[in-house]
């Protein structure tokens, strides 16, 4: 049984890259436009792991993880940030919110699939 | 702002004229700064009844040096004007350029998304193919080495078979051989009874003549003599019958013998060709499975330098987000300025004082909005840093 991430990005081009990269290395994928569009996409499914952009429109990647872990069923889900910020103060933002990881884009298609390995629940 | 300052100037300048002329200064605060070239040509007017006196040459040097202020304080009066137009043109083109850079912006994207999907396409081919090879012929160059081995194997086996038939025809050989000896023995065997019933013969054709001799006495001798002499006879005819048939088999045997030192001689000569004929046919499957093995190993590696480039191209689709991102806060930043421009066009209506654009706090804001180092080297002026090939990963 493949297991299933949900991928957070405002950018299309990314969700396709992200998508490509995870798929090819066997996870099932769940793709949404922002937090907004990611919590109504958190209705009891099971997910393995969270890949989240951090500035989006509606909602920013930092609320949505706020949100989420919030929520009894995904308090434990856990989250890449996946950005092109990379300045401390954001990190510590993300961290406090309870990210897992901090990757700054571009990303690796190697060191992802490394990151989500290490991090994606059983 | 500039305009502001422009009329601030002239306004000056009309105060500095008035004062040269010993006008007061509330007379020349009174003129407003629109009103500079109906003053310049009153002055010099007036400057015209003085002519001639010694005032009158001071209010000349006085004039001519309002002139040329004057004539500057025109030429900023105009550059107002075209500022005021700025501010029109502004309020357009910002919402144009912004939508210009809009529809770049979502171009870009949804020809990367196409890119993306294509790139993922062969990505995801080239994975099927590559775990086909591996699941089908993962082990299956050993495999097909280990088919070959085995049926190198079995027919080697099968040589040995036919080897040992072969050699069990010889032994066949070998006894036939020495059938055909015995029968000569057997041939000289029966030469030998035909030999001895001849001696007998003659043994009992003598007993008779002197049984012939003996008269009357000798006539019980001479019926045994006669019986001798056609037991010998019989034994001659036996004899000859004997040697007949020998020379009969004998003449078999010998035809069996060279019909079977032909076969044998075939039969080696058809081993030998088999072990050829095998030999040279799995030589051409060795070659086949090292030229195949060959060609795996080229394809695997081929296929694995194919997907590393793909990668690579997953990484610079990226590209097109760091792009979104600093066009899409380049669009925001034009759009504030478009409604701060807006709102001080509409104070300007309403006759409202216009505050002026604290740069410094714009700039600062700006700043504050950026995600990329790109965009702050920009800002900053300095060179513009790429985005490096390694992943920044930290986990907390």
């Amino acid at each position: 049984m493949a297991k299933t991430i949900l991928i957070i990005d405002d950018s299309a081009s990314i969700r396709q890259v992200v998508g490509l990269t995870l798929k090819g290395a066997g996870y099932d994928v769940v793709d949404a436009v922002d937090g907004k569009d990611a919590l109504s996409k958190l209705d009891g499914r099971k997910l393995h792991l969270v890949i989240s952009d951090v500035n989006m429109p509606n909602m920013d990647g930092i609320s949505f993880v706020k949100e989420m872990k919030a929520k009894p069923a995904y308090k434990f889900t856990p989250v890449i940030m996946l950005t092109t910020e990379g300045s401390e103060a954001k990190k510590r933002d993300g961290q406090m919110a309870g990210a897992k990881a901090w990757v700054v884009k571009p990303f690796q298609p190697a060191q992802m699939l490394d990151a989500v390995s290490k991090l994606i629940m059983p | 702002m500039k305009a502001v300052a422009s009329d601030h100037r002239v306004a000056g300048l009309v105060w500095v004229v008035c004062a040269g002329l010993g006008l007061s200064g509330a007379t020349a605060a009174a003129f407003p700064s629109a009103t500079a070239n109906l003053f310049w040509a009153c002055s010099a007017g007036f400057a015209g009844l003085l002519a001639g006196g010694f005032l009158a040459s001071r209010v000349r040097h006085a004039l001519a040096h309002a002139r040329r202020e004057t004539g500057e304080a025109v030429h900023h009066l105009s550059a107002a004007h075209s500022f005021q137009g700025l501010d029109e043109l502004c309020g357009q083109v910002l919402p144009i350029w912004n939508r210009q850079i809009e529809t770049a912006r979502s171009q870009t994207e949804t020809s990367l998304v196409d890119l993306a999907t294509c790139f993922g396409d062969i990505h995801q081919r080239l994975e099927v193919a590559l775990d086909l090879y591996r699941s089908s012929s993962g082990s299956g160059e050993e495999d097909v080495m280990a088919m070959l081995e085995k049926g190198q194997n079995d027919l080697s086996a099968m040589l040995s078979s036919l080897r040992a038939g072969l050699q069990a025809k010889q032994e066949m050989l070998d006894r036939i051989r020495e059938v055909s000896r015995f029968s000569d023995e057997l041939k000289a065997m029966a030469g030998s009874v035909s030999a001895l019933a001849n001696q007998t013969n003659l043994v009992a054709l003598n007993a008779a003549i002197e049984a012939a001799w003996a008269g009357e006495a000798g006539r019980g001798f001479a019926v045994i003599a006669d019986e001798v002499r056609k037991l010998s006879t019989l034994s001659g005819e036996t004899g000859k019958q004997i040697t007949s048939r020998v020379e009969s088999v004998t003449y078999a045997i010998h035809g069996a013998v060279e019909i079977a030192e032909r076969f044998a001689d075939q039969d080696a000569r058809a081993m030998r060709d088999s072990e050829r004929l095998i030999e040279g046919v799995l030589n051409v499957f060795r070659g086949a499975v090292e030229h195949l093995t060959l060609a795996a190993t080229q394809f695997q590696h081929e296929g694995q330098a194919v997907q590393e480039t793909v990668s690579g191209v997953i990484v610079s689709l990226q590209f097109q987000d760091r792009v979104s991102q600093i066009l899409n806060q380049t669009m925001g930043d034009m759009a504030r300025l478009e409604s701060v421009l807006n709102e001080n066009r509409e104070r300007g209506i309403r006759g409202e004082r216009i505050p002026p654009i604290d740069v410094a706090a714009w700039l600062d804001q700006l700043s504050s909005t950026y995600t990329t180092l790109e965009q702050l080297d920009n800002h900053q002026g300095t060179q513009t840093s790429a985005p490096g090939n390694a992943t920044e990963v930290t986990f907390f």
